[in-house]
């Protein structure tokens, strides 16, 4: 038994010395609910430039759970998010502090900051519908409203009614319409739904192409995305891209359904200063372009053009938004859910 | 009398109690906070729970379990008969051919044959060319992305924890009592009903009751299908509707439901106590089939090995081969060599802790061992994830204390100590996958006789140096194959891993996570080969020593 | 009464859960001494063998092994410090082990030569020497028990407890393992407890007795006092068996439907004296001899009973058993040596062997 001791014992003290106590000295800690290989290159970037090693930690599940667990002696500095709702639900949980940057200030505008300087936008994107070219003539659909019509005539793709950028959409309806007549409308769109919500934006216009539905709901950028062949790795889905038409809803009323990615200092971030480094670089010229470049977004920051791609078919993000507040999609996404799971989307 | 406390007295038993206990604990106090965040939600939900999704998430849940259950078990059944009593070309190579599915992770199963089936994948792309069919609605294909698809998914893998265990209960049946019984006149399949099986129904109710406990707690499969059961719901409104107390409500009521099924399981073992014969060392007489008996048997065997192992097998294959070239990754080495250090440490120390706890039983009855035994097991009903939560509440709790005490008395804040460390994720292992351990390892000891210890103990070995001396070369056997499936088990679990691991540490599992639930699993194909082929090793080992027992 | 006792047993009382198992047993037992406990299955000797080996903790009573109390309810010495060793129907030879160490394994304190030195020294004692490379599973049961055997006695035991340890062995083997075991001990002056059901293998083992039933001690004693001296019916019967027959005390003597017979004990469960109690009087099936008719009246000793008639006969091919009737109600059993010389049906007389044999008295 003595070896299998020393065995544990040693196992235990190596477990423990690979803990978070051992970081380089300049680092920062990000908790991110992106994936990370849409951000991996561009920390990249930022590390050959600054010399501050940048450590992730990518979860979906659980993250407000592990910050506020970890309190006071949390090694996460920053949490970068891909919708507002969780970002203010980190607010609300007291998980963040206020940045007072020069910088974020001005390259950022008010609308898309928090009032309080606890959390900002980095990328924008619009939530659209994307019609066959085949099946839908141009014109025939021009709101999200339409998609509810029980004699609409078309099969609608869509991902899962609790995906994020879904919840974000549907509370933007709350906002426009009351919940009642958001309730309404997501359950006609239930009706109109060509298949059982399944995969990711990409697989909603596959769906289109594949002749599965007529419009996919989807995000700007994955249009970006799909019409590149994903850098060379999903050559097929330039044609799915080629395929549809991206209908920018709304245009004569309220416009489009916009959402944020965006990023927050933790309350108790160790290494606030190079935190506030990255927070600020993420909104330099440089990271905007990329994000405008490399992922399709619509950048933040004024004056940065957006790829030539987005400009061609995108109409250079130039189209007209929804201008509801950011923080009443947040305030409105719960009861998102709560329709979501009363109408049984996706049954 | 009895109420004076006596120190020689306490002394044989408060060892092994206290061990159990430490380790029962361990195994609750994650549990517990779950528990006690159902108990005292922030924000109270209940109520527009019952009015709404429960009911719905209860309905597919149990859809789904009968829809498994019942399939798994006599697929398993049916496997393990035909191996063990029948003849056939192959019939050596099946028997361990059979428990091949269980490398694949029922997640991967899924996306893979989503891949294949879907209505862009390439069979309905061929059937569409054959037929010259153009649309969707020119014809019927079935969505594999249902409950349906969901049940054949968890069926084709989970089924060989039932044919793990019906196969070993035959194995041990005396020949002689189904021999006797056809000599009294029952046909080969009247003494397969009457006698083999109900022989066999203690094993066959443990490994249905694994695979339930499998589907209930399913995130990956039931997530990529859209299929809306308890754990879809458990994430649901923890995530989207931020509200942690209503799904630890969900996660508690799972939980009851879990340890009602082992509840159930135990009472329809109860009048099932029986000494199997020692091993008998007799070679078995088995049928030889022929014609459409034959072909039957053949086909009942060839079924799951071909769907469930060799065709996912060879999809997946040619999808790293072709992906070698664009998506090799160096860090594919860093994420394998993470995958075999926690799991191999996880199962290692499971093992051990599964030792304890079980020898523990074995020994004593005083000091309520036999409760912490059973208590020690219960992380194995908790959802990977939300056990995972129940951790990160614990560790954080415990690091804060820490911290303020030494910092009141010693000025010293040492920070973060578990919170975040992979001693946390292997914890959660340790604590989730006990009852595997414990499982196998009470099965083992339960086959060495009281007098092995007697003859020991009276030849002046302490209780612990005859567990070292005695029982561990004993049950080698048995402590390697609990091991194993351990291993096996961390090597595919993706919420509570997901969740616990430290900054900048990925597993095989987590890096075909991100790409597969995104609808690239050409990309990540290289990991899960790896994952696969990872599991294979073990599946075939523990394969060939149940085999080697009567061979 | 000069040894000393190596153990001893004072009113001792074990249960399981509710179920008590063992009921105040007390007995004690000298240096070299060798006892058997006997009783049918379930009458707790098992159990009480457990119990001294340390392997149950006692409700109350005492154990005593040697000089220091073993087992008490306030105190209980692990079974590895007892010094006591054990031996078991199933040998429980560890299968991992080869012999060699198998009978080296109480031996841990030696150095590993001497060890086995010793090992080899006790393994020839039982005539197992030249299998101490082998394993126990290519042994049969005998060569197993004897293997035992060797690796109980090797660590030097103050007290062998043996389980049930000819049971699974077939019988001739087990009668010259019995006869074998015994002469060893008593050449080692080695203290051991039998436990048996087998009542040939109690008595031939045993200097003394213990006859269990119900968790109670029923009798303890020697061989032939246990034989000749029951102290109840059920003891009478467990040992020996035989025909019992309804008595009747008159004027000092019991007359039966065989005879009458003087008696050691009076009446005493009835009022009236010594006269009108009722017994019940065993006769041994090989007490008894069966004669002709014509010839009764020329034995001496026999008090001349009734005319009686063999209704059974058996030939075991070693002796003859015939089951008699007496007056019509009453059957005896009679067992003879060698050939039948009586047809049933035939007309006999018995003769006792003994003139006063073992009664007690019932309640009228």
């Amino acid at each position: 038994m003595k070896i299998s001791k020393i065995v544990t014992l040693g196992g235990v003290a190596g477990l423990l010395s690979l803990s978070s106590q051992t970081f380089a000295v300049e680092e920062v800690n990000i908790y991110s609910y992106r994936q990370p290989h849409l951000i991996d290159p561009m920390l990249q970037v930022f590390t050959n430039e600054t010399g501050i090693k940048v450590n992730t930690v990518y979860a979906k599940k659980g993250m407000v759970e592990r910050i506020k667990s970890e309190g006071e002696h949390s090694p996460a500095d920053l949490a970068l998010t891909v919708d507002i709702s969780r970002l203010a639900a980190l607010k609300n949980a007291g998980l963040l502090q206020a940045v007072h940057s020069n910088t974020l200030k001005s390259n950022i505008p008010t609308n898309l900051r928090d009032t309080d300087n606890e959390w900002f936008a980095l990328t924008q994107r619009s939530r659209v519908i994307m019609a066959s070219k085949r099946t839908v003539p141009e014109g025939a659909i021009t709101t999200y409203e339409q998609l509810s019509d029980p004699d609409l005539g078309y099969k609608i793709c869509m991902r899962k009614g609790s995906n994020a950028y879904n919840i974000s959409l549907i509370a933007s309806m709350v906002a426009a319409h009351g919940r009642d007549e958001a309730k309404k409308w997501l359950a006609g769109v239930n009706k109109n739904l060509g298949r059982k919500p399944q995969g990711n934006d990409r697989a909603q216009v596959g769906g289109v192409i594949a002749g599965e539905c007529d419009l996919a709901i989807a995000n700007t950028y994955y249009f970006g995305k799909m019409f590149t062949g994903n850098g060379g790795k999903n050559p097929e889905q330039i044609e799915w891209a080629k395929g549809v038409n991206v209908i920018f809803p709304n245009q004569e009323g309220r416009g489009a359904h916009i959402n944020i990615s965006g990023i927050g200092l933790l309350k108790h971030s160790p290494n606030k200063p190079n935190a506030i480094r990255l927070m600020e670089w993420l909104a330099s010229d440089m990271a905007q372009y990329m994000y405008a470049n490399e992922n399709f977004e619509f950048p933040v920051k004024n004056g940065v053009p957006s790829s030539p791609l987005v400009t061609k078919y995108l109409s250079g993000g130039k189209f007209k938004g929804d201008s509801v507040p950011l923080a009443t999609i947040a305030e409105y996404s719960k009861i998102a859910s709560e329709l979501v799971a009363e109408v049984g989307f996706g049954r | 009398m009895g109420s004076v406390v006596s120190i020689s007295k306490l002394r044989t038993w408060l060892p092994w109690a206290f061990t159990s206990w430490i380790i029962a604990l361990a195994v609750l106090f994650p549990i517990a906070m779950v528990v006690l965040q159902a108990l005292f939600p922030a924000d109270n939900i209940w109520g527009h729970l019952v009015e709404t999704t429960l009911p719905r998430y209860l309905e597919s849940s149990l859809i789904l379990m009968v829809g498994v259950g019942v399939p798994s078990a006599i697929l398993g059944v049916a496997t393990a008969w035909i191996v063990t009593r029948c003849e056939f070309i192959g019939r050596r190579y099946f028997q361990w051919a059979l428990l091949l599915p269980f490398a694949f992770p029922s997640y991967l199963l899924a996306y893979l044959y989503t891949d294949i089936l879907q209505y862009s994948g390439p069979m309905q792309g061929y059937l569409r060319e054959l037929f010259e069919w153009k649309y969707k609605s020119d014809y019927w294909f079935p969505e594999i992305r249902s409950i349906g698809g969901a049940m054949v998914m968890f069926t084709l893998t989970l089924y060989p924890y039932v044919y793990l265990l019906a196969r070993s209960s035959f194995l041990e049946q005396s020949d002689s009592a189904s021999n006797l019984s056809r000599l009294l006149g029952c046909s080969a399949w009247g003494s397969f009903f009457r006698v083999s099986l109900p022989a066999a129904r203690p094993a066959v109710a443990v490994g249905t009751s694994l695979v339930l406990m499998e589907t209930l707690n399913d995130f990956g499969t039931v997530d990529f299908f859209a299929v809306e059961t308890m754990t879809t719901g458990i994430f649901d409104i923890w995530l989207n509707r931020n509200n942690m107390g209503g799904a630890a409500q969900i996660a508690t009521l799972l939980m009851g439901m879990v340890l009602l099924l082992i509840g159930l399981e135990q009472i329809s073992r109860r009048n099932q106590r029986q000494y199997q014969e020692e091993g008998s060392r007799k070679k078995i007489e088995r049928v030889k089939l022929h014609g459409w008996l034959k072909v039957g048997a053949m086909s009942v065997v060839i079924f799951p090995v071909l769907f469930g192992f060799l065709i996912p097998f060879t999809v997946l294959s040619g999808y790293a081969w072709s992906a070698l070239e664009n998506y090799w990754d160096p860090q594919l080495y860093l994420y394998a060599m993470n995958t075999m250090l926690v799991a191999t440490v996880a199962a290692f120390l499971t093992m051990v802790v599964g030792l304890l706890v079980s020898y523990s039983k074995r020994l004593q009855s005083k000091g309520g061992v036999k409760l912490a035994h059973k208590f020690a097991g219960i992380g194995y009903a908790m959802p990977g994830a939300v056990l995972a939560v129940g951790v990160v509440i614990l560790f954080g709790g415990v690091d804060r204390f820490i911290n303020e005490m030494l910092d009141k008395w010693f000025d010293y804040s040492p920070g973060l100590i578990f919170s975040g460390t992979l001693f946390a994720l292997i914890f959660t292992y340790v604590v989730r996958f006990l009852a595997v351990a414990t499982g196998g390892i009470d099965a083992s000891l339960s086959k060495i006789k009281p007098s092995m210890d007697y003859a020991a103990r009276s030849l002046g070995e302490s209780s612990f140096s005859t567990m070292r001396k005695i029982h561990i070369p004993m049950i080698r056997g048995g402590l390697l194959t609990a091991a194993l499936i351990v291993f096996v088990d961390v090597m595919k679990e993706l919420p509570a891993t997901l969740l616990l691991r430290p900054f900048n540490f990925e597993t095989l599992a987590t890096h075909v996570y991100y790409f597969a639930s995104d609808e690239m699993l050409r990309e990540t194909s290289i990991a899960a080969l790896m994952i696969v082929l990872a599991g294979l090793g073990p599946v075939i080992l523990l394969s060939r020593s149940i085999a080697s027992s009567r061979e | 009464m000069s040894e000393k006792n190596i153990l001893k047993i004072d009113n001792l009382s074990f249960s399981y859960g509710t179920q008590k198992v063992l009921n105040s047993i007390s007995f004690d037992l000298q240096q070299g001494m060798q006892a058997s406990l006997l009783g049918p299955s379930g009458c707790g000797k098992s159990t009480l063998l457990n119990v001294v080996a340390g392997f149950h903790e006692v409700d109350g009573g005492e154990v005593w092994i040697e000089d220091r109390v073993a087992s008490s309810a306030l105190t209980h010495i692990p079974p590895e410090q007892r010094n006591t060793g054990m031996i078991f129907q199933d040998y429980a030879l560890f299968p991992h082990l080869n012999i060699i160490d198998n009978v080296t394994f109480g031996l841990q304190s030696m150095p590993k030569r001497a060890a086995k030195t010793e090992g080899i020294k006790w393994l020839n004692l039982v005539r197992m020497g030249e299998f101490e490379s082998r394993f126990p599973h290519e042994l049969s049961g005998g060569q197993q028990q004897r293997v035992a055997l060797a690796r109980a006695l090797a660590a030097k035991p103050k007290l062998l407890l043996m389980d049930e340890p000819f049971s699974n062995l077939d019988a001739d083997l087990r009668r010259a393992l019995v006869r074998e075991v015994s002469e060893i001990l008593r050449d080692t002056n080695t203290t051991a407890i039998l436990v048996t059901h087998d009542q040939e293998e109690a008595f031939i083992f045993g200097d003394h007795i213990g006859l269990m039933r119900d968790g109670k001690m029923e009798q303890w004693g020697k061989p032939a006092e246990i034989y000749a001296k029951p102290v109840n019916r059920w003891v009478a019967d467990f040992v020996g068996g035989g025909s019992w027959l309804k008595g009747v005390n008159a004027g000092g003597s019991v007359s039966t439907s065989v005879g009458s017979f003087k008696l050691d004990s009076g009446c005493e469960k009835s009022q009236d004296g010594n006269d009108g109690c009722h017994f019940e009087v065993l006769l041994r099936p090989h007490e008894i001899d069966l004669i002709r008719c014509e010839s009764a009246s020329q034995l001496d000793g026999w008090n001349g009973g009734e005319v009686c008639r063999v209704v059974h006969r058996e030939f075991t091919g070693q002796e003859t058993r015939y089951v008699v009737e007496v007056s019509g109600s009453e059957k005896v059993d009679v067992t003879t040596d060698g050939l039948p010389t009586f047809e049933t049906g035939e007309e006999v007389k018995l003769a006792l062997k003994r003139s006063n044999p073992i009664a007690f008295e019932v309640a009228a």
